[in-house]
């Protein structure tokens, strides 16, 4: 491949502002964007504000540990969206749990498993999942257990990402940003340069420490 | 309009921005602005398309093509295998598309309805029908079967006759041949022929009488649906590929300093410091964050001050704090700012003025090949009543202001001591415009690889389609 070719491509401002600010609306980060609209002059294009509003308050209710309040704020906002998708319900109400276990709170959490939680049970895929959420009641130390996973920052956030696209599918936008698109392309057409022709892409090495 | 640019030469200090063939690399920012100018225009990749029918090679003494060259009647009596009338199109199918795809409509079947739709090459017998001879293809009405070569077809659809639409197509993405009637697909076979092919039609028996659609009217089939839904299945693949994660957060605050967007990035980090967990960088290949954030506030300041349209003020900032970048006053930076000065002008009127400081200033670039253009374009401005509804409106616009603070920028982070050689050219793009560079790119070579068929990656539809 000529790498000058990669020096005469041009890329447009414009493009490149209104895909880091579709990524800010996606995420939620309203104050950022309309910082950014300001600092560049890109105009925001025309969004559900409410829409962006509610998903932010869920988002955070659940980074926040308050799993149970971002349910009841999905539901108002969309009545039937949990319903219709019962592994992301499935998923918060464990969240639930995993708070009240570290809340150190085992009653509760047992009362709450039995209710809600264990209905699951009869569907095969969530059985797994199910004992694993369960099995932390064992442990007095539920960091320390092989499940710590649950408990983390990571796992809350990427509930809180399949809340926030489920939300977006849901009210009719779309729930992946043009920037994951453009990271997903990159990431097949690298393979196949690869893969198929045996060519490695060595100039653009400053790129991996990201993807 | 002056379109393609020739590339420049400018004198240039160590202390610009040097590729390793010397050239200033700054001049991506030149291209920008051209990129501007082209901005109205369609992004078709310059392929001429199909629109009539071929009266030239056709097998004349057979057929009659009317004098609209949309619509071919067999006049003759056949009597063997070597007297079919066939007729191509004007052009080859243009290959650097999704699809390509034409229909006939069969006005008159004739005595034995052996009317053929097909591509063939440019070399093909003339008297033949499509797919009677090798790197040919065509479906024949009569009995259905699809013929690519050999002198044997194979059954592959419907018979077709009087009042019937049919349809032939080239789909470069899966490389088939596929062929419709009355709107639904028949079928489809992969495509071995190389090269360039001519969508082509061909009748064969007494008062056989076909009519052609290169696209001016509608089609019975809906090809738009079909690349749609072909593009969906390629979406799909793309869209299983996991994302790493953060990838997002990394990008647009890279992206927030390399530009200086100060506050913008402070409310970010605001926004960001409960909800993500910290990127863990692999050291070798890490991008310094440090060195991003490098000169900060200057940049910010300068890029204030280009954006209020105060160049003066910024030529004074960038003489106290960064001499190194204004030295050569031939520079592709010092070029934008001194352009910018004079659009200042005009845009407040002082026409004069403007054309006092473009004669001092602008002037010696006009000798300057890559520089040329521009500085016409810009001087045009004065000729209009109303620039701003000229064809060289955008210079009057703010993303003007933009693109010349991000030169600047660009300039200062140029200045870091920090930026070791090899980087030389980081500081230019943002990661994010690098990734969309090197995805067009990456695509453009996909192409290629591919006979040079097929769509190319277009961020256009990235951006309106997201689903």
């Amino acid at each position: 491949m000529d790498p000058r070719q990669f020096e005469h491509t041009v890329v447009a401002d414009n493009d490149i502002h209104s895909i880091v600010m579709s990524y800010l609306l996606h995420n939620c980060f309203n104050e950022t964007a309309d910082s950014l609209a300001s600092s560049t002059g890109v105009k925001q294009p025309a969004i559900d504000r409410d829409n962006m509003e509610r998903r932010k308050q869920i988002i955070h209710f659940i980074l926040e540990r308050k799993a149970l309040k971002a349910f009841e704020l999905t539901e108002q906002l969309a009545q039937d969206l949990l319903e219709k998708n019962k592994d992301l319900q499935f998923d918060l109400l464990c969240l639930h749990f995993v708070e009240l276990i570290c809340a150190g709170n085992c009653t509760e959490a047992l009362k709450f498993g039995k209710t809600r939680l264990a209905p699951f049970g009869k569907v095969k895929k969530y059985v797994e999942k199910l004992e694993d959420v369960m099995a932390l009641l064992a442990y007095e130390d539920p960091e320390k257990s092989p499940m710590f996973h649950l408990l983390s920052s990571e796992y809350r956030q990427q509930v809180a990402d399949n809340l926030n696209r489920t939300i977006l599918e849901h009210t009719n936008h779309p729930s992946y940003t043009p920037m994951e698109r453009i990271i997903q392309q990159v990431t097949v057409v690298r393979q196949y340069l690869t893969e198929e022709n045996g060519k490695v892409i060595v100039v653009f090495q400053y790129f991996y420490s990201y993807i | 309009m002056n379109s393609s640019p020739p590339p420049a030469n400018s004198a240039n200090g160590d202390t610009t921005n040097n590729g390793e063939n010397g050239q200033d690399l700054n001049l991506n920012f030149l291209d920008k602005i051209r990129l501007s100018a082209k901005r109205d225009a369609k992004e078709d990749e310059g392929e001429e398309l199909p629109t009539e029918l071929n009266t030239i090679n056709s097998a004349g003494g057979f057929l009659v093509v009317s004098p609209d060259k949309l619509s071919v009647k067999y006049t003759n009596t056949n009597l063997h295998g070597h007297d079919v009338g066939v007729v191509q199109a004007n052009k080859p199918a243009p290959i650097k598309c999704l699809t390509y795809y034409f229909e006939i409509f069969v006005k008159d079947s004739g005595i034995k309805g052996q009317i053929a739709i097909g591509f063939t090459k440019e070399s093909f017998k003339m008297r033949r029908q499509p797919g009677w001879e090798v790197n040919s293809c065509g479906y024949h009405g009569d009995d259905g079967y699809l013929y690519r070569g050999q002198g044997k077809g194979e059954p592959f659809g419907p018979k077709f006759t009087k009042d019937d639409a049919v349809g032939g197509g080239i789909n470069y993405a899966s490389q088939e041949f596929f062929f419709t009637k009355n709107g639904t697909i028949v079928g489809k076979i992969p495509k071995d022929i190389r090269g360039h092919l001519f969508p082509t039609v061909a009748v064969h028996s007494q008062n056989e009488e076909v009519l052609v659609n290169f696209g001016k009217k509608k089609f019975a089939f809906d090809i738009k649906g079909y690349e749609a839904s072909e593009r969906n299945k390629q979406q799909l693949a793309i869209e299983k590929i996991s994302i790493p994660p953060n990838i997002g957060y990394g990008l647009v605050k890279t992206y927030l300093l390399h530009y200086g967007y100060e506050e913008t990035l402070d409310a970010f980090n605001l926004a960001t410091k409960n909800t993500v967990p910290p990127i863990h960088i692999d050291q070798e290949n890490a991008i310094d964050e440090d060195d991003s954030s490098y000169a900060l506030k200057q940049r910010k300041n300068l890029r204030q001050l280009v954006r209020n349209g105060e160049i003066d003020t910024a030529l004074a900032e960038l003489q106290k704090l960064y001499p190194q970048i204004v030295q050569d006053d031939k520079s592709v930076v010092c070029f934008l700012l001194h352009c910018q000065k004079f659009i200042e002008l005009v845009r407040v009127g002082k026409l004069e003025e403007g054309v006092n400081y473009g004669r001092l200033e602008l002037a010696k670039f006009v000798g300057l090949t890559g520089f040329q253009d521009i500085v016409e374009d810009c001087f045009a401005l004065l000729a209009y009543e109303k620039p701003e509804e000229s064809s060289v409106w955008y210079f009057l616009e703010d993303s003007q202001r933009e693109l010349v603070a991000d030169a600047v920028n660009a300039a200062i982070l140029s200045t870091n001591p920090n930026k070791k050689d090899v980087q030389r050219s980081c500081h230019l793009q943002s990661h994010l415009e690098k990734l969309l560079r090197q995805l067009t790119v990456c695509c453009l070579e996909r192409r290629s690889l591919n006979g040079d068929q097929g769509e190319t990656f277009r961020l256009r539809h990235v951006l309106n389609n997201n689903r």
